[in-house]
């Protein structure tokens, strides 16, 4: 579905930084897919490529095989910043409908899609306020809920949990997890949560620090169910997170991963 | 708990927040709105009235000259155009100096070029304009609103360069995905999101443009507010000049009100979440 051949990316201007060097990986259809760096190894710009929102530099960004130029039709992003990413002077309703009238949805399959999205999120009851009057775990659902009207085939997510506290953040990881179960949208998350992403990730691509590279692709083999606290206490859980740890930590100090790490760690998988 | 002790403090120390009746509250209400004016009033009246002077008419004489004066064709002969006139000018500014203002606020190569071309023009005191438009455009109608565009539309612009130019990134970002662009982008996320800039910079006009109105006319004008003040003078009808001066302070205010009221409604989720009236640029 996601396909992403030799991105890179340079921003021009003074001596040009280079913040992705060289990014291949792909997400199947109905994945998730988790990606960590260590802070400043170019996650956002990774997902602003992939969104259409900066054109890289070299390689391409492919979905549903055809190439990203622009943002392109059918994919929904759900930003950090909920307090910017939300249009204040519209109702949550509003706010929800708005990109599907763009879409050209009727009015009668609008209002469905949008009653729909906001029960999902447990929000129905909140369609008639406006973002500024609910708190940010409450603005967070309205930006998945909205994402979820435009029933994306991918669902791009820039560090979503990040501006909540720890309950609510769970509360939403759940929420997600359920919402992506029962919809299948192939799902890439950009998070510098460790925790988080192996939680979430059927998948979790580790990147380098800048310039950027995968550094590991690792498949995350706990069972399909998760639960806060059963996923967490898992033995399984503990060995993959210390083993992502590990990789950002070597990340970090400007290694690129020695292969030696990941074989343990499936070596002792169950 | 500490802030609602705190919260308590102020109000016990705030004197007229004492528990009172609706009744009783509404008259105190009354009188810290009518209270200054009437006091200016009164004061006026024994000023004038111990110190009589031709110039400076008591408050009553000015009263029987605003009767006679304004109760009459002057309203649709002076008063009606002068607002006529007004209005179209402001209006014609408001559409000018948005439409300007999103397309130089939208595009950076515009802005580089327009923007001290702009300064320089804000700097230019409006009414040295007047003689100038005067040659331009003769003495008639067009000539008025003229002088009234070419006053108001520069706050408008500015401020709207401002607005449309701070448009937030991650909102922005956020209308790309989701394929808002084109009309469909300005009307949903452009104006709106530069609409308290832009409510700033027409509030800036319209006292802009009542300035020019009575400039505009006082210059070369046989109707108008303006107009009929200066003749007033010239004939030394000093009541009827005054009672001139109060219906110009009355035009103000009311537009004042009315502009408020607009901005009310036009700005009604960035007023409730805190959000200040947005400063000129």
């Amino acid at each position: 579905m996601l396909e992403i051949t030799g991105l890179g990316k340079v921003y021009e201007g003074r001596g040009g930084v280079e913040a992705l060097r060289k990014i291949d990986f792909r997400v199947a259809d109905g994945d998730l897919v988790c990606v960590v760096g260590p802070s400043g190894c170019g996650k956002t710009t990774l997902l602003k490529c992939l969104a259409g929102l900066l054109s890289p530099t070299t390689g391409e960004v492919r979905v549903a095989g055809r190439r990203v130029t622009g943002p392109p039709p059918g994919m929904a992003v759900v930003f950090q910043e909920y307090g910017r990413s939300l249009f204040p002077w519209m109702t949550v309703r509003k706010n929800v409908e708005l990109p599907l009238r763009e879409k050209k949805v009727p009015a009668p399959r609008r209002r469905e899609l949008v009653e729909e999205a906001l029960s999902a999120v447990g929000l129905a009851g909140a369609a008639a306020a406006h973002p500024w009057q609910l708190s940010g775990g409450m603005q967070q659902r309205v930006a998945i809920a909205r994402a979820l009207a435009y029933e994306p085939r991918v669902l791009l997510m820039d560090e979503p949990f990040a501006a909540v506290d720890a309950q609510t953040r769970a509360e939403l990881e759940d929420l997600l997890l359920t919402l992506w179960r029962r919809l299948g949208v192939t799902t890439l998350l950009v998070t510098h949560d460790i925790d988080e992403a192996v939680y979430l990730g059927r998948r979790v691509i580790v990147l380098s620090s800048a310039p950027t590279v995968v550094q590991e692709d690792l498949p995350i083999d706990l069972p399909a169910a998760r639960d806060q606290i059963t996923t967490r206490s898992a033995p399984r859980f503990a060995e993959l997170r210390a083993h992502v740890y590990a990789q950002i930590k070597h990340a970090k100090n400007g290694v690129t991963g020695g292969d030696a790490p990941v074989r343990e760690a499936e070596q002792s998988g169950p | 708990m500490s802030t609602a002790r705190t919260g308590r403090d102020k109000r016990t120390s705030a004197a007229d927040e004492r528990p009172a009746g609706p009744l009783r509250r509404a008259g105190l209400r009354l009188l810290r709105v009518l209270g200054l004016p009437v006091l200016l009033i009164l004061g006026w009246w024994a000023y004038s009235s111990a110190s009589p002077t031709f110039y400076l008419p008591t408050p009553g004489r000015v009263a029987t000259a605003f009767a006679k004066v304004w109760f009459s064709a002057r309203i649709t002969e002076d008063v009606l155009p002068s607002v006529g006139r007004l209005l179209t000018g402001y209006a014609l500014a408001g559409l000018l100096g948005v439409g300007l203002g999103v397309a130089i606020g939208s595009s950076r190569t515009l802005r580089a070029a327009a923007e001290p071309v702009l300064e320089f023009f804000r700097a230019v005191p409006p009414p040295v304009l007047v003689p100038l438009i005067m040659l331009l455009a003769g003495l008639d109608t067009a000539m008025k609103v003229l002088v009234i565009v070419s006053g108001c539309v520069w706050p408008v612009l500015l401020n709207t360069v401002e607005g449309v130019r701070a448009v937030d990134e991650v909102l922005d970002d956020t209308g790309r995905c989701f394929g808002l662009h084109g009309v469909a982008r300005l009307r949903h996320l452009v104006l709106p999101a530069a609409s308290p800039q832009i409510m700033a910079g027409l509030r800036q006009a319209l006292s802009i443009g009542i300035i020019l109105m009575v400039i505009g006319e006082m210059f070369a004008s046989t109707s108008g507010l303006g107009h009929t003040v200066v003749l007033f003078q010239r004939g030394f009808a000093i009541p009827e000049m005054w009672s001139g001066i109060v219906v110009l302070g009355l035009l103000g205010f009311g537009l004042s009100l009315a502009f408020r009221a607009v901005e009310r409604r036009i700005l009604a989720w960035h007023l409730a979440r805190g959000g200040e009236r947005g400063r000129h640029a």
